[in-house]
């Protein structure tokens, strides 16, 4: 089974659940979370036991992993009382770290103490890392948070799953997005380059899953792949 | 250029500041009560450059070689609470373009805001001290009152505490507590087996270890119930190769300062349950006469 974290209140979610079907597919909400079965042990994991989609689950049954949020959010638990939905979304953040990044299989983006779905970096640091990578970028200017360069439309995007690309063709910024993607950690990354040269101009861990060659290749990855990571 | 960001009511900066001082370091303190009438330009590429503007002038970020940064909220500030919505929004993304610029910056920072993130859940951060070669108590996280039920009767004597880095008062679960198990299944908790032993507390600042005893029969030394439980703390050394893994642990979660939290139980070993990367050390600091504040300043100054 891949299971995906995500909100139920996200079509996406809902969207590449319903993709993959029911039978491939569930999705791990928090009010799953909050939900009686859950074991969990550390320092050493074993025999944990899952709430998935409102079902037990062994976590041995789990084949992959897709994260598709950075963190629980209060205002999403509308069953816990209004005064207490900031602890428990504390909680639950701090749980759903821990038991995501204890996981074998594979999981796409593996946690970090940061974001539950791989590296919280910001655009600076995306154009950072870029930069030095040796891509070139254009400077990024921020003015107490406003960030001074949004020009997407005009933009190549190309998506990483594993070692694949998908979207815009050119082979130099397949490369860059893999460069990139390594640099990170991430399995999953989707990066956009100026179609005037190039230039590194954006990237993030949420990719848009409506390709269905991405959502396939998800997929495989979830599947196919043995690790062995913890 | 030494950067102290925090409030001036925050014991920790202050004396970090005060030690600056009498190191003669070139430091300022960005007091976040003035943000309202503070700035940053940042401007990005294969360096970070740019300038935080406060009401004593300008500091061109490049300067900045060290910076030790115990940042609150700043929006929910007294002074900046009741400032206009726009205010106190252009103060939270001041906040958060600092952050920023000190998770990128060259400068030594101490700590980094990702390397200090791995507090935010126990459960995950022990995984990393386990793997560093401490001890660790048996764990479980559960939203199941038999699961909860059989590692009770497993270990004897279990305490609960928060799974986040939302600070909770250790308990023991005792007979009495059986009734609130049915709630279990509202928010998963966390129970770990009850360690028995003496309380320390080590300080790694950059290579130094300051370590101190803590005596106290309290369950949580930090909340004795009675004055006789009020904790002890004197300075006392760690066993070299003790020492040598809070030096090893600190550096393996990138943080150049970390309040560690052990207890040597009576069968001569060390549990380790927590990495602080953020400490109050002053508490510690002014029962132990340990240097603490001036180990950092050292620490920053030599940046």
């Amino acid at each position: 089974m891949i299971v995906v974290v995500g909100s139920g209140h996200d079509p996406r979610a809902r969207s590449i659940v319903e993709h993959w079907g029911s039978q491939c597919a569930m999705m791990l909400t928090a009010e799953d979370l909050c939900m009686p079965g859950w074991q969990f042990t550390a320092p050493r994991p074993q025999n944990g036991i899952a709430v998935i989609g409102g079902k037990i689950v062994p976590d041995a049954a789990i084949k992959g992993i897709l994260t598709l949020r950075p963190c629980v959010f209060a205002e999403e638990l509308l069953s816990i009382a209004a005064a207490h939905r900031k602890y428990v979304a504390a909680e639950l953040n701090a749980f759903l770290l821990a038991w995501l990044a204890a996981q074998t299989c594979p999981v796409l983006n593996r946690p970090t103490a940061g974001c539950l779905a791989g590296p919280n970096w910001r655009a600076e640091q995306w154009t950072l890392a870029a930069a030095r990578l040796g891509i070139p970028t254009q400077t990024r200017h921020c003015i107490a948070g406003r960030h001074a360069h949004r020009n997407f439309e005009e933009a190549y995007e190309i998506t990483a799953v594993g070692e694949q690309c998908f979207g815009c063709r050119d082979t130099t910024l397949r490369t860059n997005t893999l460069r990139l993607a390594r640099a990170a950690g991430v399995d999953l990354l989707s990066v956009w380059f100026s179609r005037d040269d190039g230039r590194f101009l954006s990237a993030n861990i949420w990719p848009q899953l409506t390709d269905a060659a991405v959502a396939v290749a998800v997929r495989e990855t979830l599947e196919n792949r043995r690790e062995n990571r913890r | 250029m030494i950067l102290v960001w925090s409030v001036p009511r925050d014991s920790a900066a202050s004396a970090v500041a005060a030690a600056l001082e009498r190191w003669g370091a070139d430091a300022r303190f960005f007091d976040q009560n003035d943000a309202l009438e503070a700035g940053l330009e940042l401007s990005v590429d294969s360096g970070v450059k740019g300038r935080l503007q406060l009401p004593d002038g300008d500091i061109r970020l490049e300067e900045i070689s060290g910076a030790y940064i115990r940042p609150y909220e700043t929006s929910r500030l007294q002074t900046i609470a009741g400032a206009p919505d726009h205010a106190r929004a252009r103060a939270a993304a001041l906040d958060d373009a600092l952050l920023g610029w000190s998770e990128i910056t060259a400068a030594r920072v101490v700590n980094r805001p990702s390397a200090m993130a791995s507090n935010h859940s126990k459960p995950y951060q022990s995984s990393i001290i386990h793997a560093q070669g401490f001890d660790v108590p048996e764990t479980l996280v559960t939203t199941d009152k038999d699961a909860l039920e059989a590692f009770w009767e497993k270990h004897q004597s279990i305490v609960y505490k928060s799974i986040s880095g939302v600070r909770s008062i250790v308990t023991k679960v005792t007979p009495a507590h059986r009734e609130r198990f049915a709630t279990l299944a509202n928010c998963p908790t966390q129970f770990q087996q009850w360690i028995p032993g003496t309380d320390f507390r080590a300080h790694v600042v950059g290579g130094e270890v300051f370590a101190c005893r803590v005596e106290s029969s309290a369950t949580d030394y930090r909340y004795p119930n009675r004055e006789e439980d009020a904790p002890k703390i004197q300075a006392q050394e760690l066993p070299a190769d003790i020492a040598e893994r809070c030096g090893s642990l600190a550096a393996s979660m990138g943080l150049l300062l970390a309040g560690i939290d052990l207890r040597h139980t009576p069968d001569e070993r060390w549990f380790c349950f927590e990495v602080n990367p953020s400490p109050g050390f002053t508490y510690y600091e002014q029962a132990s006469g340990q240097p603490i504040a001036d180990g950092i300043a050292r620490l920053l100054a030599t940046a």
